[in-house]
Protein backbone atom coordinates (compact mmCIF):
# COMPACT_ATOMS: atom_id res chain seq x y z
CA UNK A 1 0.00 0.00 0.00
CA UNK A 2 0.94 3.17 -0.98
CA UNK A 3 0.69 6.58 1.11
CA UNK A 4 1.22 10.16 -0.51
CA UNK A 5 3.78 12.85 0.12
CA UNK A 6 2.18 15.14 2.50
CA UNK A 7 5.50 17.82 2.15
CA UNK A 8 5.56 20.91 0.58
CA UNK A 9 8.08 21.08 -1.91
CA UNK A 10 8.33 24.84 -2.23
CA UNK A 11 12.08 25.76 -3.01
CA UNK A 12 14.03 25.83 0.20
CA UNK A 13 15.40 29.49 0.48
CA UNK A 14 18.36 30.79 -1.68
CA UNK A 15 21.14 30.35 -0.83
CA UNK A 16 22.12 33.76 0.23
CA UNK A 17 19.68 33.99 3.00
CA UNK A 18 21.94 31.12 5.13
CA UNK A 19 24.92 32.02 4.27
CA UNK A 20 24.33 35.74 5.47
CA UNK A 21 23.35 34.82 8.62
CA UNK A 22 26.43 32.41 9.13
CA UNK A 23 28.44 35.00 8.12
CA UNK A 24 27.41 37.22 10.50
CA UNK A 25 27.35 34.81 13.06
CA UNK A 26 30.93 33.50 12.66
CA UNK A 27 32.42 37.41 12.63
CA UNK A 28 30.71 37.94 15.84
CA UNK A 29 32.49 34.25 17.05
CA UNK A 30 35.70 36.54 16.17
CA UNK A 31 34.69 39.41 18.17
CA UNK A 32 33.50 37.09 21.16
CA UNK A 33 37.10 35.47 21.55
CA UNK A 34 39.02 39.54 21.55
CA UNK A 35 36.54 39.80 24.03
CA UNK A 36 37.71 36.86 25.41
CA UNK A 37 41.31 37.82 25.21
CA UNK A 38 41.29 41.19 26.54
CA UNK A 39 38.40 40.54 29.42
CA UNK A 40 38.63 37.30 30.77
CA UNK A 41 40.25 38.74 34.24
CA UNK A 42 36.18 40.16 34.60
CA UNK A 43 34.86 36.41 34.20
CA UNK A 44 34.83 35.05 37.56
CA UNK A 45 31.74 37.94 37.98
CA UNK A 46 29.17 36.71 35.75
CA UNK A 47 27.68 40.46 36.03
CA UNK A 48 30.47 42.06 35.67
CA UNK A 49 29.07 44.45 31.96
CA UNK A 50 32.03 43.40 29.97
CA UNK A 51 31.11 39.45 30.94
CA UNK A 52 27.32 40.44 30.04
CA UNK A 53 28.80 42.07 26.74
CA UNK A 54 30.73 38.71 26.19
CA UNK A 55 27.75 36.40 27.10
CA UNK A 56 25.28 37.87 24.87
CA UNK A 57 28.10 38.52 21.32
CA UNK A 58 28.04 34.68 21.70
CA UNK A 59 24.02 33.84 22.53
CA UNK A 60 22.79 36.53 20.60
CA UNK A 61 25.45 37.31 18.15
CA UNK A 62 27.16 33.94 17.37
CA UNK A 63 24.14 31.37 18.35
CA UNK A 64 21.22 33.21 17.35
CA UNK A 65 22.37 34.49 14.24
CA UNK A 66 23.40 30.32 13.22
CA UNK A 67 20.34 28.89 14.69
CA UNK A 68 18.18 31.38 13.03
CA UNK A 69 19.75 30.90 9.49
CA UNK A 70 19.35 27.18 9.97
CA UNK A 71 15.64 27.60 10.58
CA UNK A 72 15.01 29.39 7.72
CA UNK A 73 17.15 26.63 5.63
CA UNK A 74 15.32 23.59 7.66
CA UNK A 75 11.87 24.67 7.69
CA UNK A 76 11.21 24.66 4.52
CA UNK A 77 12.88 21.33 3.73
CA UNK A 78 11.97 19.87 7.26
CA UNK A 79 8.85 20.69 7.95
CA UNK A 80 7.18 21.86 4.53
CA UNK A 81 6.99 25.60 5.89
CA UNK A 82 7.45 28.09 3.27
CA UNK A 83 8.09 31.48 4.36
CA UNK A 84 7.40 34.14 1.73
CA UNK A 85 9.88 36.65 0.50
CA UNK A 86 12.79 35.19 2.21
CA UNK A 87 15.46 36.85 0.95
CA UNK A 88 14.04 40.71 2.40
CA UNK A 89 12.90 39.28 5.22
CA UNK A 90 16.39 37.68 6.00
CA UNK A 91 18.18 40.59 5.51
CA UNK A 92 15.99 42.68 7.43
CA UNK A 93 16.23 40.02 10.25
CA UNK A 94 20.09 39.85 9.87
CA UNK A 95 20.96 43.47 9.47
CA UNK A 96 18.66 44.32 13.07
CA UNK A 97 20.11 42.07 14.72
CA UNK A 98 23.61 42.69 13.71
CA UNK A 99 22.83 46.17 14.77
CA UNK A 100 20.61 45.46 17.89
CA UNK A 101 23.74 43.27 19.42
CA UNK A 102 25.60 46.32 18.69
CA UNK A 103 23.89 48.04 20.94
CA UNK A 104 23.42 45.92 23.69
CA UNK A 105 27.13 45.27 23.86
CA UNK A 106 27.78 48.73 23.37
CA UNK A 107 25.39 49.52 26.16
CA UNK A 108 26.36 46.87 28.36
CA UNK A 109 30.06 48.57 28.69
CA UNK A 110 29.15 52.09 28.40
CA UNK A 111 25.65 51.91 30.48
CA UNK A 112 23.88 54.43 28.73
CA UNK A 113 20.24 54.71 28.67
CA UNK A 114 19.39 55.34 25.18
CA UNK A 115 21.74 52.43 24.22
CA UNK A 116 19.54 49.92 26.05
CA UNK A 117 16.63 51.05 24.20
CA UNK A 118 17.75 51.21 20.98
CA UNK A 119 19.26 47.53 22.15
CA UNK A 120 15.67 46.31 22.82
CA UNK A 121 14.09 47.77 20.28
CA UNK A 122 16.45 46.61 17.32
CA UNK A 123 16.43 42.93 18.91
CA UNK A 124 13.02 43.41 19.83
CA UNK A 125 11.97 43.84 16.18
CA UNK A 126 14.31 41.11 14.95
CA UNK A 127 13.99 38.51 17.01
CA UNK A 128 10.40 38.21 17.75
CA UNK A 129 8.86 39.14 13.94
CA UNK A 130 10.99 36.23 12.74
CA UNK A 131 9.81 33.85 15.31
CA UNK A 132 6.29 35.44 15.01
CA UNK A 133 6.42 34.16 11.74
CA UNK A 134 8.05 31.02 12.13
CA UNK A 135 5.61 29.73 15.34
CA UNK A 136 2.33 30.78 12.67
CA UNK A 137 3.75 28.90 10.26
CA UNK A 138 4.87 26.04 12.45
CA UNK A 139 1.39 26.22 14.29
CA UNK A 140 -0.57 25.48 11.26
CA UNK A 141 1.13 21.50 10.29
CA UNK A 142 0.98 17.99 11.59
CA UNK A 143 3.72 18.09 13.58
CA UNK A 144 6.91 15.54 13.10
CA UNK A 145 8.93 15.21 16.37
CA UNK A 146 11.42 17.46 14.90
CA UNK A 147 9.08 20.86 13.70
CA UNK A 148 7.38 20.02 17.75
CA UNK A 149 10.66 20.51 19.28
CA UNK A 150 11.66 23.76 16.63
CA UNK A 151 8.07 25.16 17.59
CA UNK A 152 8.69 24.93 21.77
CA UNK A 153 12.67 26.06 21.27
CA UNK A 154 10.92 28.94 19.58
CA UNK A 155 9.03 29.43 21.85
CA UNK A 156 11.19 29.35 24.86
CA UNK A 157 13.17 32.32 22.47
CA UNK A 158 10.14 34.30 22.54
CA UNK A 159 9.78 33.99 26.38
CA UNK A 160 13.49 34.57 26.83
CA UNK A 161 13.99 37.83 24.36
CA UNK A 162 10.89 38.85 26.24
CA UNK A 163 12.04 38.48 29.76
CA UNK A 164 15.45 40.71 28.19
CA UNK A 165 13.75 43.28 26.93
CA UNK A 166 12.04 43.79 31.10
CA UNK A 167 15.80 43.41 31.92
CA UNK A 168 17.06 46.38 28.97
CA UNK A 169 14.21 48.83 30.17
CA UNK A 170 14.74 48.27 33.69
CA UNK A 171 18.66 48.85 33.10
CA UNK A 172 17.77 51.89 31.12
CA UNK A 173 16.36 53.18 33.75
CA UNK A 174 12.23 52.98 33.56
CA UNK A 175 10.87 52.13 36.82
CA UNK A 176 8.56 49.31 35.63
CA UNK A 177 8.09 47.00 38.74
CA UNK A 178 10.09 43.32 38.00
CA UNK A 179 12.05 40.99 39.74
CA UNK A 180 14.56 41.63 38.54
CA UNK A 181 16.38 38.42 39.79
CA UNK A 182 13.87 36.10 39.27
CA UNK A 183 13.57 37.15 35.63
CA UNK A 184 17.24 37.07 34.95
CA UNK A 185 17.17 33.56 36.21
CA UNK A 186 14.49 32.23 33.99
CA UNK A 187 15.55 34.54 31.23
CA UNK A 188 18.60 32.57 30.98
CA UNK A 189 17.17 28.90 31.55
CA UNK A 190 14.59 29.79 28.60
CA UNK A 191 17.25 30.89 26.50
CA UNK A 192 20.02 28.24 27.52
CA UNK A 193 18.00 25.12 27.77
CA UNK A 194 14.34 26.15 25.99
CA UNK A 195 15.91 27.45 22.77
CA UNK A 196 19.38 26.42 22.59
CA UNK A 197 19.12 22.74 24.19
CA UNK A 198 15.80 22.18 22.77
CA UNK A 199 16.32 23.23 18.89
CA UNK A 200 19.42 21.34 19.01
CA UNK A 201 17.48 18.40 20.34
CA UNK A 202 14.57 18.75 17.73
CA UNK A 203 17.32 19.07 14.82
CA UNK A 204 19.67 15.73 15.65
CA UNK A 205 16.12 14.17 15.92
CA UNK A 206 16.50 14.65 11.74
CA UNK A 207 19.88 15.27 11.19
CA UNK A 208 21.79 12.19 12.63
CA UNK A 209 19.98 9.37 11.72
CA UNK A 210 19.75 11.15 8.09
CA UNK A 211 23.79 12.56 8.12
CA UNK A 212 25.34 9.27 9.59
CA UNK A 213 22.83 6.29 9.01
CA UNK A 214 22.21 5.96 12.95
CA UNK A 215 19.27 3.52 14.21
CA UNK A 216 16.24 5.68 14.58
CA UNK A 217 15.43 7.68 17.87
CA UNK A 218 12.44 6.01 19.67
CA UNK A 219 9.32 7.88 17.96
CA UNK A 220 7.25 8.21 21.73
CA UNK A 221 10.77 9.47 23.60
CA UNK A 222 11.64 12.02 20.84
CA UNK A 223 8.19 13.23 20.89
CA UNK A 224 7.90 13.76 24.60
CA UNK A 225 11.63 14.67 25.34
CA UNK A 226 10.93 18.41 24.26
CA UNK A 227 7.60 18.50 25.63
CA UNK A 228 8.69 17.45 29.28
CA UNK A 229 11.67 19.80 28.96
CA UNK A 230 9.59 22.95 28.72
CA UNK A 231 7.03 22.07 30.84
CA UNK A 232 9.63 21.57 33.66
CA UNK A 233 11.12 24.79 32.45
CA UNK A 234 7.55 26.73 32.92
CA UNK A 235 6.80 24.73 36.48
CA UNK A 236 10.45 26.30 37.17
CA UNK A 237 9.72 29.83 36.04
CA UNK A 238 6.40 29.80 37.88
CA UNK A 239 7.84 28.42 41.52
CA UNK A 240 10.65 31.01 40.46
CA UNK A 241 8.65 34.01 40.48
CA UNK A 242 6.67 32.23 43.30
CA UNK A 243 9.97 32.52 45.05
CA UNK A 244 10.27 28.61 46.11
CA UNK A 245 13.43 27.60 46.38
CA UNK A 246 12.30 24.08 44.91
CA UNK A 247 12.07 25.53 41.95
CA UNK A 248 15.96 24.62 41.64
CA UNK A 249 14.57 21.09 41.53
CA UNK A 250 12.69 21.41 37.82
CA UNK A 251 15.74 23.11 36.79
CA UNK A 252 17.44 20.12 38.08
CA UNK A 253 15.41 17.79 36.30
CA UNK A 254 15.50 19.70 33.25
CA UNK A 255 19.03 19.59 32.61
CA UNK A 256 19.18 16.02 33.76
CA UNK A 257 16.64 15.36 30.74
CA UNK A 258 18.56 17.56 28.32
CA UNK A 259 21.94 16.11 29.45
CA UNK A 260 20.39 12.38 29.22
CA UNK A 261 19.52 13.41 25.40
CA UNK A 262 23.26 13.97 24.99
CA UNK A 263 24.62 10.57 25.64
CA UNK A 264 21.45 8.94 23.73
CA UNK A 265 22.68 11.02 21.19
CA UNK A 266 26.65 9.70 21.27
CA UNK A 267 24.79 6.30 21.63
CA UNK A 268 22.69 6.27 17.90
CA UNK A 269 26.51 8.11 16.45
CA UNK A 270 28.22 4.99 18.07
CA UNK A 271 26.02 2.77 16.38
CA UNK A 272 25.84 4.21 13.11
CA UNK A 273 26.27 2.11 9.92
CA UNK A 274 28.51 3.78 7.67
CA UNK A 275 31.54 4.05 8.05
CA UNK A 276 31.43 8.26 8.07
CA UNK A 277 34.32 9.49 9.81
CA UNK A 278 34.36 13.61 9.34
CA UNK A 279 34.66 16.84 11.25
CA UNK A 280 31.44 17.13 11.67
CA UNK A 281 30.58 13.94 13.56
CA UNK A 282 33.56 14.68 15.72
CA UNK A 283 32.20 18.03 16.19
CA UNK A 284 28.99 16.66 17.17
CA UNK A 285 30.06 13.99 19.42
CA UNK A 286 32.38 16.68 21.47
CA UNK A 287 29.22 19.01 21.52
CA UNK A 288 27.25 15.77 22.94
CA UNK A 289 30.13 15.61 25.56
CA UNK A 290 30.50 18.75 26.53
CA UNK A 291 26.59 18.78 27.10
CA UNK A 292 27.06 15.74 29.62
CA UNK A 293 29.73 17.23 31.49
CA UNK A 294 27.82 20.40 31.74
CA UNK A 295 24.88 18.77 33.20
CA UNK A 296 27.57 17.26 35.53
CA UNK A 297 29.00 19.78 36.92
CA UNK A 298 25.89 21.62 36.85
CA UNK A 299 24.42 19.00 39.57
CA UNK A 300 27.85 19.80 41.70
CA UNK A 301 27.40 23.19 41.41
CA UNK A 302 30.83 24.12 40.46
CA UNK A 303 31.89 27.46 39.07
CA UNK A 304 29.83 29.45 36.79
CA UNK A 305 32.64 30.38 35.02
CA UNK A 306 33.51 26.42 34.15
CA UNK A 307 29.97 25.83 33.26
CA UNK A 308 29.53 28.51 30.84
CA UNK A 309 32.41 27.25 28.87
CA UNK A 310 31.20 23.60 28.85
CA UNK A 311 27.65 24.65 28.20
CA UNK A 312 29.44 26.90 24.99
CA UNK A 313 31.11 24.57 23.56
CA UNK A 314 28.37 22.33 23.15
CA UNK A 315 25.70 24.74 21.35
CA UNK A 316 29.41 26.48 19.49
CA UNK A 317 30.15 22.55 18.75
CA UNK A 318 26.82 21.34 16.67
CA UNK A 319 27.19 24.81 15.29
CA UNK A 320 30.70 23.91 13.92
CA UNK A 321 29.28 20.42 12.59
CA UNK A 322 25.98 21.92 11.03
CA UNK A 323 28.03 24.41 9.15
CA UNK A 324 30.72 22.15 7.67
CA UNK A 325 27.91 19.55 6.64
CA UNK A 326 25.49 22.62 5.44
CA UNK A 327 27.89 25.19 3.62
CA UNK A 328 29.32 22.37 1.49
CA UNK A 329 26.04 20.76 0.63
CA UNK A 330 23.85 23.69 -0.33
CA UNK A 331 26.66 25.56 -2.69
CA UNK A 332 26.65 21.98 -4.23
CA UNK A 333 23.18 21.14 -4.39
CA UNK A 334 21.92 25.15 -5.41
CA UNK A 335 24.38 25.30 -8.11
CA UNK A 336 23.22 21.32 -9.58
CA UNK A 337 19.59 22.59 -9.24
CA UNK A 338 20.64 25.43 -11.37
CA UNK A 339 22.25 23.37 -13.89
CA UNK A 340 25.67 24.38 -13.46
CA UNK A 341 28.09 21.76 -15.34
CA UNK A 342 30.68 23.07 -13.51
CA UNK A 343 29.81 23.28 -10.09
CA UNK A 344 32.34 22.49 -7.81
CA UNK A 345 31.79 18.85 -6.09
CA UNK A 346 31.21 19.16 -1.95
CA UNK A 347 35.01 18.50 -0.87
CA UNK A 348 35.79 21.40 -3.44
CA UNK A 349 33.70 23.90 -1.63
CA UNK A 350 35.37 23.06 2.02
CA UNK A 351 38.18 20.34 2.28
CA UNK A 352 37.53 17.36 4.52
CA UNK A 353 40.59 18.34 5.90
CA UNK A 354 40.23 21.66 6.26
CA UNK A 355 37.76 21.00 8.89
CA UNK A 356 39.44 18.96 10.07
CA UNK A 357 42.22 21.41 11.30
CA UNK A 358 39.14 23.50 12.26
CA UNK A 359 38.05 20.86 14.70
CA UNK A 360 41.77 20.04 16.39
CA UNK A 361 41.56 23.73 16.86
CA UNK A 362 38.42 24.28 18.72
CA UNK A 363 38.95 21.49 20.68
CA UNK A 364 41.84 22.89 21.85
CA UNK A 365 40.56 26.14 22.63
CA UNK A 366 37.65 24.42 24.51
CA UNK A 367 40.43 22.27 26.72
CA UNK A 368 42.86 25.27 27.17
CA UNK A 369 39.51 27.53 28.57
CA UNK A 370 38.65 24.70 30.71
CA UNK A 371 42.47 24.29 32.37
CA UNK A 372 42.72 27.70 32.31
CA UNK A 373 40.28 28.38 35.42
CA UNK A 374 43.45 26.67 37.24
CA UNK A 375 45.98 28.39 35.58
CA UNK A 376 45.05 31.75 34.61
CA UNK A 377 47.69 32.82 31.84
CA UNK A 378 45.91 30.23 29.69
CA UNK A 379 43.13 32.34 28.67
CA UNK A 380 45.34 34.35 26.38
CA UNK A 381 45.95 31.21 24.77
CA UNK A 382 43.07 29.89 24.60
CA UNK A 383 40.95 32.84 23.24
CA UNK A 384 43.86 32.79 20.54
CA UNK A 385 43.02 29.08 19.17
CA UNK A 386 38.97 30.04 19.63
CA UNK A 387 39.97 33.16 17.77
CA UNK A 388 41.59 30.77 14.51
CA UNK A 389 38.56 28.59 15.12
CA UNK A 390 36.25 31.31 14.10
CA UNK A 391 38.46 32.77 11.52
CA UNK A 392 38.75 29.49 9.62
CA UNK A 393 34.45 28.82 10.14
CA UNK A 394 34.47 32.79 8.72
CA UNK A 395 36.98 31.80 5.81
CA UNK A 396 35.23 28.88 5.25
CA UNK A 397 31.94 30.53 4.57
CA UNK A 398 33.44 33.46 2.87
CA UNK A 399 35.01 31.62 0.18
CA UNK A 400 32.07 29.19 -0.23
CA UNK A 401 29.82 31.83 -0.81
CA UNK A 402 32.52 32.97 -3.43
CA UNK A 403 32.44 29.94 -5.37
CA UNK A 404 28.94 30.42 -5.60
CA UNK A 405 28.93 33.38 -6.92
CA UNK A 406 31.29 32.60 -9.81
CA UNK A 407 30.10 29.72 -10.94
CA UNK A 408 26.76 31.90 -11.06
CA UNK A 409 28.64 34.35 -13.76
CA UNK A 410 31.49 31.99 -15.53
CA UNK A 411 29.90 28.70 -14.78
CA UNK A 412 28.46 26.49 -17.76
CA UNK A 413 24.75 24.90 -17.76
CA UNK A 414 23.03 21.90 -18.58
CA UNK A 415 19.65 20.62 -18.97
CA UNK A 416 18.32 17.31 -17.62
CA UNK B 1 12.52 1.09 -20.96
CA UNK B 2 15.94 1.64 -19.08
CA UNK B 3 16.34 1.85 -15.58
CA UNK B 4 18.87 3.71 -13.41
CA UNK B 5 18.16 2.25 -9.93
CA UNK B 6 19.31 3.35 -6.53
CA UNK B 7 18.66 1.51 -3.17
CA UNK B 8 19.66 4.78 -1.04
CA UNK B 9 18.47 3.24 2.27
CA UNK B 10 21.66 2.59 3.81
CA UNK B 11 23.45 5.78 2.54
CA UNK B 12 24.16 8.93 4.48
CA UNK B 13 22.89 12.49 2.73
CA UNK B 14 23.98 13.96 1.28
CA UNK B 15 25.00 10.97 -0.93
CA UNK B 16 21.68 9.54 -2.11
CA UNK B 17 21.13 13.26 -3.04
CA UNK B 18 25.19 13.66 -5.15
CA UNK B 19 23.89 9.90 -7.04
CA UNK B 20 20.52 10.00 -7.72
CA UNK B 21 21.80 13.91 -9.78
CA UNK B 22 24.15 11.96 -11.76
CA UNK B 23 21.53 9.44 -12.82
CA UNK B 24 18.97 12.35 -13.71
CA UNK B 25 22.09 13.65 -15.97
CA UNK B 26 22.11 10.69 -18.00
CA UNK B 27 18.02 9.97 -18.44
CA UNK B 28 16.28 10.64 -21.25
CA UNK B 29 12.54 9.90 -23.01
CA UNK B 30 13.17 5.95 -23.18
CA UNK B 31 14.90 5.77 -19.28
CA UNK B 32 13.68 5.97 -15.51
CA UNK B 33 15.05 6.73 -12.58
CA UNK B 34 14.06 4.58 -9.83
CA UNK B 35 15.20 5.30 -5.69
CA UNK B 36 14.40 3.72 -2.59
CA UNK B 37 15.14 5.90 0.83
CA UNK B 38 14.31 5.88 3.76
CA UNK B 39 13.19 9.18 4.08
CA UNK B 40 11.32 11.69 1.59
CA UNK B 41 14.06 13.17 -0.56
CA UNK B 42 12.37 16.52 -0.52
CA UNK B 43 15.27 18.48 -2.57
CA UNK B 44 15.61 15.99 -5.01
CA UNK B 45 11.81 16.03 -5.74
CA UNK B 46 11.90 20.06 -5.90
CA UNK B 47 14.37 20.29 -8.18
CA UNK B 48 12.50 17.32 -10.31
CA UNK B 49 9.70 20.00 -10.26
CA UNK B 50 11.87 22.91 -10.95
CA UNK B 51 13.32 20.77 -13.93
CA UNK B 52 10.12 20.05 -14.86
CA UNK B 53 10.37 16.39 -14.90
CA UNK B 54 8.05 13.62 -14.31
CA UNK B 55 8.35 12.38 -10.56
CA UNK B 56 6.27 10.63 -8.34
CA UNK B 57 7.08 10.02 -4.49
CA UNK B 58 5.73 7.60 -2.38
CA UNK B 59 5.90 5.52 0.59
CA UNK B 60 5.30 1.69 1.18
CA UNK B 61 6.14 -0.13 4.56
CA UNK B 62 8.81 1.91 5.38
CA UNK B 63 10.75 2.96 2.49
CA UNK B 64 10.07 5.80 0.01
CA UNK B 65 10.02 4.70 -3.81
CA UNK B 66 10.76 7.71 -5.93
CA UNK B 67 10.30 7.57 -9.74
CA UNK B 68 11.49 10.28 -12.03
CA UNK B 69 11.78 11.01 -15.62
CA UNK B 70 11.98 13.13 -18.34
CA UNK B 71 8.86 11.38 -20.39
CA UNK B 72 5.31 13.35 -19.37
CA UNK B 73 3.53 9.88 -21.05
CA UNK B 74 4.34 7.73 -18.39
CA UNK B 75 1.88 7.28 -16.14
CA UNK B 76 4.56 7.18 -12.77
CA UNK B 77 1.49 5.74 -10.53
CA UNK B 78 0.84 3.07 -12.08
CA UNK B 79 4.48 2.24 -13.29
CA UNK B 80 5.08 2.23 -9.60
CA UNK B 81 2.77 -0.43 -9.18
CA UNK B 82 4.33 -2.12 -12.10
CA UNK B 83 7.71 -2.52 -10.23
CA UNK B 84 8.47 -6.16 -9.25
CA UNK B 85 10.46 -5.35 -6.57
CA UNK B 86 7.45 -3.22 -3.85
CA UNK B 87 4.43 -5.57 -5.42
Amino acid sequence: MFNNSGLSLDQAPPIEVVLRFFLVGSIFGVVASFMLFFWHNDLNNIYASTTLALIHTLTLGVMASFMLGALFQMMPVLCGVHIKAPVDFSIRVTYTLLVGVIFLITAFINGNSALYIFAAIFLAIAILSSAFVMIRRLSKINHSNSSRGMLIAIISFVIAVVLGIFMLTARAGFNIDIKYIEFRNIHFHFALFGWIAILIIAVAFQVIEMFYVTPKYNQKYAKYITILIFLLLLIYAILELLGFKISTLFSFFAVALISFNAVVTIIKIKQKKRPVNDASIWFWVNGMASLALFALFYFFNFSALFLAILFSSFALSIIFAMSYKIIPFLVWFHLNAKGYFDAPMMHEVVSAKYAKVNFWFFLSAEVILLTALKFKILFYFGSFLLLIAFCMLSLAIYRAWEKYNFTIKYGKKFNF
Amino acid sequence: MREFFLDARELEHPLPLEMAIDSLKKLDDNSYFYMLHRKEPVPLLALASEHNLNFISKKNYSFWHILISPNKDITLDNFLKSLNEIE
